[in-house]
């Protein structure tokens, strides 16, 4: 098998281009412990087993991002046979920055310079010139329009007949070449270590004798003091130097300053005074867009659901009837609840998909950042915060949008805060019940509270786990450009076969776990039940919320699972112990419960889609931290209001 | 000609990479995304927000206080 490690920057194409090359087999995963994508694909060509591995589209190789430490580790560690070096053929220098780096690998390779279709008709590229000066192959391709696909996978075969041509990489100013003639690695590691570079010198200075080291270390002072500039700044220039040189003496015409019909719709979008309006067009779109889409396919999701259970009602258990019971709200509710988030996800994978391959998703981040600066967030958080305020679901999935593990997990951990749609039925029907002068009121409460909740955990869980304040942008806006469907289409397939993977275990555990709760001991009504015992011992930590009554808090456990279940079991509850709401619950208790049952946990669902981002740890984490702030809210929110209103006599 | 900083450039102009100050990790990014001395850029969009900018052929945003550490030069 020929192995191929396709590099190059963001936004060259490489996903279409493997894409193209594979007859369109590409597969989506992660990175191994981290949510970067991974996406790979294998091909068998003229008896030739052909994998291709897309790594994370990078610049450098030096500040070491999440993608370039994956790339560079890659590229050291896994046996790479030949890399393919995707270019935009409209961006050759920022490419060959990256290429010259990649030349110091030492492994064999072929140079694509992709989206040839779209430089103008006066550039070229002499290939054979450009193929000495680096000792590579090189080819001229376009993904789109569909040319260079032989020709790219014949060289791919030739690189390995003709046992691997060894690239040319640059040759430095004498001083540096004398100290890097005396290290023992590959060229890439050589020159990293020179740079003093924290990373490998950590990893491959200690295979270095103590003195050489030190020697190393002293003759790079030296060389700094001499330049007054840092080693890495002298190689950087080289760098661009090269670049420059290659340039001159394998292309001709120019490439400066294309003016395409992007700069045009960019002078439009990007304008001040118009862009808030095209951002909140834009959003509500895309939400008008998902709910419309999906509502009609949940709904029919329920009806399957209704079937199953009413199939199951008439088969007769017999002896076992208890085992009825136990397939209806363990099997049947958790195939539900699973699938009843599948076309939301599928959607907004779907839209995401567009949206990115479009090249929309970097202009919504850069606009939104203008105001979500203000309160320490990239822009990009804009998306799964607004998501929340549908459904937390899909919200937490999509904090991959965020660039840093951290600012990803403060915003997953701060999304169970906003409020999703499932919570509106206890606030109606609390509402109804104790507040029926001031339902609207109370809505409107909530949801500012809500905002008011998510924005405080943001900034409580940035000092929590210490994220530096957010960094200004500093993006590529690549040019627009339609989406390939076909594409997109399987990875939003992909990704909710992710995530029925990744979230199904927990959802089951949790319902089994209810179960037990609601229905031990065997043939025991309510009050007996394992849940109201426990909702009784938890009855004197609710009396400081003025919450008096166990059916109220058994109520919350069926919430875990889906929100909308608090509001119905409540009622199931009291009639059972044939109570009402308004002989149990005092106004202020009322007031609590409200504000407790809307933020003390998002629903299971929620949970393992942050558990499957996150891990287990900090699923745990959330519903602690959840549980406490609501708590902490309830409390001070219902006295304060009980007080000013009673104050006010409106009660 | 007048050294000034990258974010004091109006809409629509062509300036060249002088220095580039701050951190090492900073300039380091800078330099892959084509944001070198010696190098040509043209300001895309300077009014409000981050500043839009094209290198060679593609547009990047950068926010003001990252183009306050760019210093060019007017051609």
């Amino acid at each position: 098998m020929i192995k191929v490690a396709v590099v190059g920057n963001p936004n060259v194409g490489k996903t279409a281009l493997i894409n193209y090359l594979t007859n369109s087999s590409l597969k989506i995963g992660n990175w191994p412990g981290v949510t970067v994508e991974k996406k790979e694909a294998y091909l068998n060509y003229k008896g030739e087993n052909i994998y291709f591995i897309d790594l994370p589209g990078i610049y450098n190789f030096t500040p070491y991002s999440l993608e370039e430490k994956i790339t560079r580790d890659y590229l050291l560690k896994e046996n790479v046979d030949i890399i393919l070096n995707v270019l935009d053929s409209k961006n050759i220098k920022k490419g060959l920055l990256l290429t010259s780096q990649i030349l110091e690998f030492e492994i064999p390779t072929l140079v694509v310079f992709n989206m040839w279709d779209e430089v103008p008709p006066n550039f070229d590229i002499n290939l054979k010139n450009f193929e000495t000066l680096l000792n590579v192959k090189a080819v001229k391709a376009s993904a789109k329009k569909g040319f260079g696909k032989e020709e790219i996978l014949n060289l791919i075969l030739k690189l390995k007949r003709e046992n691997y041509l060894k690239p040319k990489f640059i040759i430095f100013r004498k001083e540096i070449e004398n100290i890097l003639k005396t290290l023992p690695f590959k060229r890439f590691i050589n020159v990293k270590l020179l740079e003093g570079d924290k990373d490998i010198l950590k990893e491959y200075g200690p295979r270095l004798k103590e003195k050489d080291l030190e020697k190393l270390n002293s003759q790079r002072k030296l060389l700094e003091k001499k330049y007054k500039k840092e080693i890495s700044d002298i190689i950087f220039t080289e760098r661009y130097k090269w670049v420059n040189t290659i340039v001159f003496q394998s292309t001709k015409g120019n490439l400066d300053n294309i003016s395409d019909l992007t700069d045009k719709i960019d002078d439009i979008i990007l304008n001040p005074k118009l862009s808030p309006f095209f951002l909140i067009g834009f959003i509500y779109l895309f939400f008008k867009v998902i709910f419309l889409v999906t509502d009609p396919f949940i709904e029919y999701i329920g009806h399957i659901q209704d079937l199953f259970s009413s199939l199951l009602s008439n088969i007769n258990f017999g002896k076992f009837e208890i085992l009825k019971s136990f397939i209806e709200n363990v099997f049947i509710q958790g195939i539900g609840i699973l699938f009843s988030f599948v076309p939301l996800i599928f959607v907004i994978y779907l839209l995401f998909g567009i949206l990115e391959d479009s090249g929309i998703m970097a202009r919504i981040a850069l606009l939104s950042d203008r105001f979500m600066h203000k309160i320490g967030l990239h822009g990009n958080a804009i998306i799964p915060i607004v998501l929340g305020y549908g459904c937390n679901v899909p919200a937490v999935l999509s904090t991959r949008v965020m660039s840093t593990f951290k600012e990803k997990l403060i915003l997953a951990l701060s999304l169970p805060f906003t409020l999703c749609t499932a919570r509106l039925p206890i606030i109606a029907f609390f509402g109804t019940t104790f507040f029926e002068k001031y339902k609207s009121l109370l809505t409107a409460f909530i949801y500012i509270l809500s905002l008011f909740l998510t924005l405080f955990s943001l900034f409580f869980l940035k000092k929590i786990f210490k994220v530096e304040s957010s960094q200004e942008v500093l993006i590529e806006l690549p040019s627009y450009r339609f989406p390939k469907i076909s594409y997109v289409f399987k990875y939003a397939l992909d990704k909710v076969l992710d995530y029925l993977k990744g979230v199904t275990s927990i959802i089951f555990i949790s319902l089994l776990v209810l179960y037990f709760i609601l229905n031990f001991p065997p043939h025991a009504d309510v009050e007996n039940s394992l849940g109201a015992y426990i909702s009784k011992l938890l009855l004197p930590l609710f009396s400081i919320l003025d919450i008096n009554s166990w059916q109220v808090i058994l109520s919350l456990f069926p919430g875990f699972i889906a929100k909308e279940s608090v509001v119905a079991s409540l009622k199931e509850i009291l009639s059972l112990s044939h109570t009402s709401l308004n002989q149990i619950l005092s106004k202020k208790g009322a007031l609590a419960f409200v504000i407790f049952s809307s933020f003390y946990v998002s629903c299971v669902a929620t949970l393992s889609a942050i558990k499957k981002e996150l891990g287990y740890k900090y699923a745990i984490f959330s519903v602690m931290f959840s549980i406490s702030l609501a708590f902490l809210t309830a409390f001070i929110f219902s006295n304060v209001i009980f007080q000013v209103l009673n104050f006010l006599n409106m009660f | 000609m007048k050294i000034k900083y990258l974010s004091q450039i109006p809409s629509g102009k062509e300036v060249i990479i002088k220095d580039v100050l701050g951190c090492q990790g900073f300039k380091h990014r800078l330099y892959g995304l084509g944001i070198f001395p010696g190098e040509k850029v043209l300001v895309f969009k300077n009014d409000r927000g981050p500043i839009i900018l094209k290198v060679g052929n593609t547009k990047l945003a950068l926010g003001r206080g990252q183009a306050q550490k760019i210093l060019v030069e007017e051609l």
